[in-house]
């Protein structure tokens, strides 16, 4: 972050041009405090016929001229900075994922081991992998050249081999790296950039390989020695490269580089911003999932470590039928309270796969577009979990067993009983008609254990306030968590499971007013306590047995919480979580938990529950 | 809301380009009139297979520095190459002695490593010997008359590519000769020691798809045909292009299974406008019918028809001799009116069907394409939920989600500002007169609106 704290910025402008809006906000210092003083949207305009990003970006901001009566432009000029009349901003800051977001393209030795890090480090610096190449992977090295010649991505990403490694197989990788001779998506003038960050002994082989027909930068290599990943260095040149290559050609681009003087990232990068300033700031694990219509994105920092992933199949529009397939059998029924055929079930996802654009508006609809959200956000996250791993291929004490086993083995990075903080974003959670539908949805398909605090993205603001922590921290954290985030409630949910009815834990909770509520939280229990986002509360917990809150089984806890929207959610179902084998007992477990969540209007689930049930009745 | 407009029945001057995947012959002139079974170009050819040459031991080298090597190869990717002609050259020892690898086929460079110090070589289809000998004896330095003893295949088997055709121990361990191509061992010949590989010819035809008239000539590639047509898309489609006489089965309605279906389906495009049971599938197959066209159907009777799992990305492929067209969508909708009399009007035409569908990037769906003249005029365009036009009272409407989903109806009042539903959400709305007289609400984006003149 280049500012410090106490930003000298009285106004900031930030954009995100996303694939089909560009949206707009305005940030003021107005009596010590930042403020979002007005929101302003208008179609993206980078594709046919405008192909000028300026064209939707003017529009928007004339709409925030016309909604603050404030004068932002100057004939077709961004007046920065402000002019003693008022008029104009500070500075402004954009994010941008429009004509498909950053494009990348990984190569590497072993898919498990530098080719991996290569993958994390694009995602994380907020790319698309359109695919990564392994020498290990089933591929011919001709269908490796003809896959990196025809994707067309925006950059190219090498990395192999340790410090101490072999030279000859980086220089097999390289020489087809430099065959493909490709052609980067935008600016067929411009030669394509391929970030080198591999064995540095072979810098000078691979420069040879590569040649003189793409645009090579080298970097420390990304993993120096097995035992270590060193990213940094990788996500800096791709930021780098993203703003003098990739929006340097993108249709009208260079106007908003000069507007925002060149502070423009990836989407996502902004995203994985706010989420690892949050987890620095308090000191907290935090798990951020973005679901869109055609894929998810789950970033993750967890002990410090930054992790992203994207599901590119996985979304609740276009991808709606991989959700459904990818799921086993009976996993989507099982999250709803009433009895739907399978034959209607598989023509919904069809129907709503085919037309994508459509909203559900009977409450049967709404509940299986939740239970399907419930599912592509677990698969989703399952996938991140696969990602976000410690280093592959570290020696290990090993067996003799295990020493024939050459399947590389990382640490999981993301263990549900050390999440602190849940974000959610996306059309499903964000326009969930109620609150605690994004609540019982994330609930459900992350099962974190221990005590967990669960936001929702209100007005799908987070990039822009990525892009704003660049220059002015502070504003970035004052509206993160006052304008953007809503928070929901804190849960309360012992690990382990047992028989119905099994005391899991003893809790003891003290509001701000001194009043005191004692509890025993059992197997099978769902209960919501109200507790408003603006109070907080003393707990004390202590499991039994076996059962876990975090530190250990049953080892107390003790924290204070604040609430939310819903309140105190006391999760006794257990984890797993796990459903009764009779079906009529099954749905009557859910019905009572969303009731208890009050998460659909009550009457009529239970219309539609007769209406649906009648034949197990 | 960038959302693709497509039609539901449209008039036009139907324009199709009939392109063979490798160059050949064009069967017809320009101007010519066709009907969509005529094949309009076909190219024979000989599948191309690829081919290694390993330069260190063409070249006899044991081992190689590796600038030498960058330096000596003298071709380069995508580089076409003439059978025999010198790939790299590399002068070595006290005498300058040169060393060569030659090409063993017509074909194109695919790959270079001098790294490995290989070429990769796609032979020609047009090019490719139909009969291919490999010298047996000499590869496994043996006598002719003994190279029968050697050989791992006998005359009619077939071999692939890169397969050991025989083996014999050699100074060094095992010698091989290998298969230098796909093929049928047609003969040894056991008087020189050769063996003769006969590769399959191929045969691909390109038909002309719709009727109309060739209006031009792609020169060794194709055609391209164009024709006065009424074009209808469905929303959702399996299987490629076909063609056939149009048959109707049953009436609007009417619902229809297998016990229905007679031979006088084979060859047919058939239209059912009503229901139809999962066994239709199936059996109109079976019967040779060449496409079925329903308002809609369940996807698990499609997953049955098919035998896997239905993608919905981007359909159009799969291995199934009947193209399939939902016009509707999933469940057993019936066809929509205005679908249905296009279709009735059009009995016993020669109708050509496609398929492919992709809902995202290009939003490519289904079609059936009628032969038409301008007369027929009737053209009425749909938009999903577009934001550009907005909804006016008046206009025809289809619902495409559940409750009254696949009815029309017509606009009778706009809520630009929303509508609260029993899901509590607040959306932009629509009330819709249905053809029962009904009324109903329902989001913008929940119905596909006409912009054309209402049919």
């Amino acid at each position: 972050m280049a500012e410090t704290e106490g930003s000298a910025y009285g106004s900031i402008l930030a954009v995100d041009v996303g694939s089909t809006m560009t949206k707009l906000i305005m940030i003021e210092r107005r009596a010590d405090e930042y403020r979002v003083s007005g929101r302003s949207e208008a179609k993206t305009t980078v594709e046919a016929p405008h192909e000028d990003v300026m064209v939707g970006l003017r529009a928007s901001v004339r709409r925030m001229e016309d909604l603050t009566s404030h004068k932002l432009l100057d004939g077709d000029n961004l007046i920065i900075p402000r002019r003693t009349d008022g008029s104009g901003v500070d500075a402004m800051v954009a994010t941008s994922s429009a004509g498909g977001g950053l494009q990348m393209m990984c190569v590497g030795l072993m898919r498990a081991l530098t080719a991996e890090s290569a993958e994390r480090a694009a995602l994380g610096a907020g790319a698309i992998v359109m695919d990564v190449v392994a020498a290990d992977d089933s591929r011919t090295v001709v269908e490796r050249v003809h896959l990196l010649r025809n994707q067309r991505p925006d950059m190219i990403l090498v990395a192999g081999g340790t410090d101490e490694g072999n030279v000859s197989h980086v220089a097999a990788m390289a020489e087809y790296v430099g065959s493909a001779k490709s052609k980067p998506r935008l600016g067929e003038q411009y030669q394509m950039p391929v970030i080198y960050a591999g064995n540095t002994k072979a810098r000078d082989v691979v420069a040879h390989m590569i040649g003189d027909e793409m645009d090579l930068h080298v970097v420390n290599n990304i993993r120096p020695t097995l035992e270590e990943e060193v990213l940094e260095p990788v996500r800096d040149k791709i930021g780098e490269l993203f703003l003098d290559h990739v929006m340097a050609h993108a249709p009208g681009y260079r106007t908003l580089l000069d507007w925002s003087d060149r502070r423009i990232q990836p989407t996502p990068a902004a995203v994985g911003q706010m989420m690892r300033l949050m987890a620095k700031d308090y000191d907290v694990n935090v798990v951020g999932l973005d679901i869109g219509g055609a894929t998810t994105d789950v970033f993750s920092v967890m002990g410090g470590v930054f992790n992203r992933s994207v599901s590119a199949n996985l979304g609740m529009s276009y991808s709606i039928a991989n959700v459904f397939n990818e799921c086993p059998k009976g996993n989507i029924d099982r999250w709803l309270p009433i009895d739907i055929e399978e034959r209607d079930l598989r023509n919904w996802v069809y129907n709503k796969a085919i037309r994508p654009t459509t909203l559900p508006i009977t409450l049967p609809d709404l509940l299986i577009e939740q239970a399907i959200g419930r599912e592509a956000l677990r698969l989703a996250f399952e996938e991140h979990r696969e990602l976000a791993v410690g280093l592959k291929g570290i020696e290990m004490d090993r067996t003799f067993d295990h020493a024939l086993d050459q399947t590389p083995s990382g640490e999981a990075l993301v263990n549900l009983n050390e999440i602190d903080v849940v974000i959610g974003s996306g059309g499903l959670l964000s326009h969930a008609p109620r609150r605690s539908q994004a609540l019982a949805m994330m609930l459900d398909s992350l099962q974190p254990e221990g005590l967990v605090r669960l936001y929702v993205d209100n007005m799908f603001m987070i990039p822009h306030i990525g892009a704003v922590a660049e220059i002015a921290p502070e504003a970035a954290r004052e509206i993160f968590l006052r304008d953007c985030l809503v928070p929901l409630g804190t849960v309360i949910a012992p690990g382990g499971t047992g028989r119905t009815g099994t005391p899991m834990a003893e809790m003891k909770m003290v509001r701000e007013n001194g009043e005191e509520i004692s509890t025993v939280i059992r197997v099978g229990d769902l209960e919501v306590v109200s507790l408003a986002g603006d109070e907080t509360a003393e707990v004390q917990l202590h499991p039994r047995g076996s059962f876990d809150m975090g530190d250990g089984p049953g080892v107390r806890v003790r924290a204070q919480i604040r609430g939310g929207e819903v309140g105190l959610i006391i999760d006794g179902r257990g984890r797993p979580l796990r459903f009764p084998r009779n079906e009529r007992r099954r749905r009557e477990s859910v019905m009572t938990w969303l009731e208890r969540l009050d998460a659909y209007p009550a009457d009529l689930m239970h219309e539609y529950a007769v209406l649906h049930g009648e034949e197990d009745k | 809301m960038a959302l693709q407009e497509y039609s539901i029945v449209r008039l036009e001057l139907v324009r199709r380009e009939r392109r063979l995947p490798l160059p050949g012959e064009v069967l017809v002139e320009k101007g010519e009139q066709v009907e969509p079974d005529i094949i309009v170009a076909q190219t024979e050819y000989i599948p191309g297979d690829p081919y290694v040459v390993d330069l260190r031991s063409d070249m006899g080298l044991k081992r190689f520095d590796l600038d030498q090597m960058r330096e000596s190869i003298e071709v380069e990717p995508g580089q076409r190459v003439a059978k025999g002609q010198r790939l790299a050259n590399l002068s070595t020892g006290l005498f300058s002695r040169s060393r060569t690898a030659e090409s063993p086929v017509d074909g194109v460079v695919e790959y270079v490593s001098a790294v490995h110090a290989r070429i990769l070589i796609r032979e020609e289809p047009q090019s490719a010997e139909p009969v291919v000998v490999v010298n047996v004896a000499r590869h496994l330095d043996v006598w002719p008359a003994m190279v029968r003893m050697y050989l791992r295949y006998r005359e009619g088997q077939k071999v692939e590519q890169g397969a050991i055709l025989a083996a014999s121990p050699g100074s060094g361990g095992m010698d091989y000769a290998y298969a230098p191509a796909t093929g049928t061992i047609e003969r040894v010949d056991v008087h020189n020691g050769l063996v003769y590989i006969v590769r399959p010819q191929q045969v691909t035809r390109v038909t002309a798809y719709i009727s109309g008239e060739v209006v031009e000539i792609i020169p060794d590639e194709g055609v391209v045909v164009q024709g006065q047509g009424l074009v209808i898309n469905g929303v959702f489609g399996l299987g490629r292009e076909n063609y056939g006489e149009l048959l109707i089965l049953g009436e609007a309605g009417e619902r229809v299974s297998a016990d229905n279906l007679g031979d006088e389906v084979a060859g047919r495009i058939v239209a059912v406008p009503g229901p139809v049971d999962a066994d239709v599938f199936l059996r109109a197959e079976e019967l040779g019918a060449r496409g079925l066209i329903v308002g809609g159907a369940d996807e698990m009777d499609l997953v049955e028809y098919l035998g896997e799992e239905v993608v919905s990305g981007i359909t159009g492929d799969e291995p199934i001799d009947m193209t399939v067209i939902l016009t509707e969508g999933f469940g057993r909708v019936l066809m929509s009116p205005e679908v249905f009399e296009v279709l009735r009007n059009n009995e016993g035409s020669l109708v050509s069907v496609n398929g492919r569908t992709q809902v995202r990037a290009g939003a490519q769906r289904p079609e059936i394409v009628i032969p038409a003249s301008a007369e027929d005029g009737r053209d009425v365009r749909a938009g999903v939920g577009a934001e550009e036009a907005d909804p006016q009272p008046g206009q025809l409407v289809r619902i495409i989600t559940t409750p009254h989903f696949g009815a029309f109806g017509e606009i009778v009042e706009v809520f630009p500002t929303g509508k609260r539903y029993e899901t509590e959400a607040e959306l932009p709305s629509v009330r819709v007169r249905l053809r029962d007289g009904k009324d109903t609400v329902i989001p913008i984006m929940n119905v596909e609106f006409f912009s054309g003149p209402v049919p």
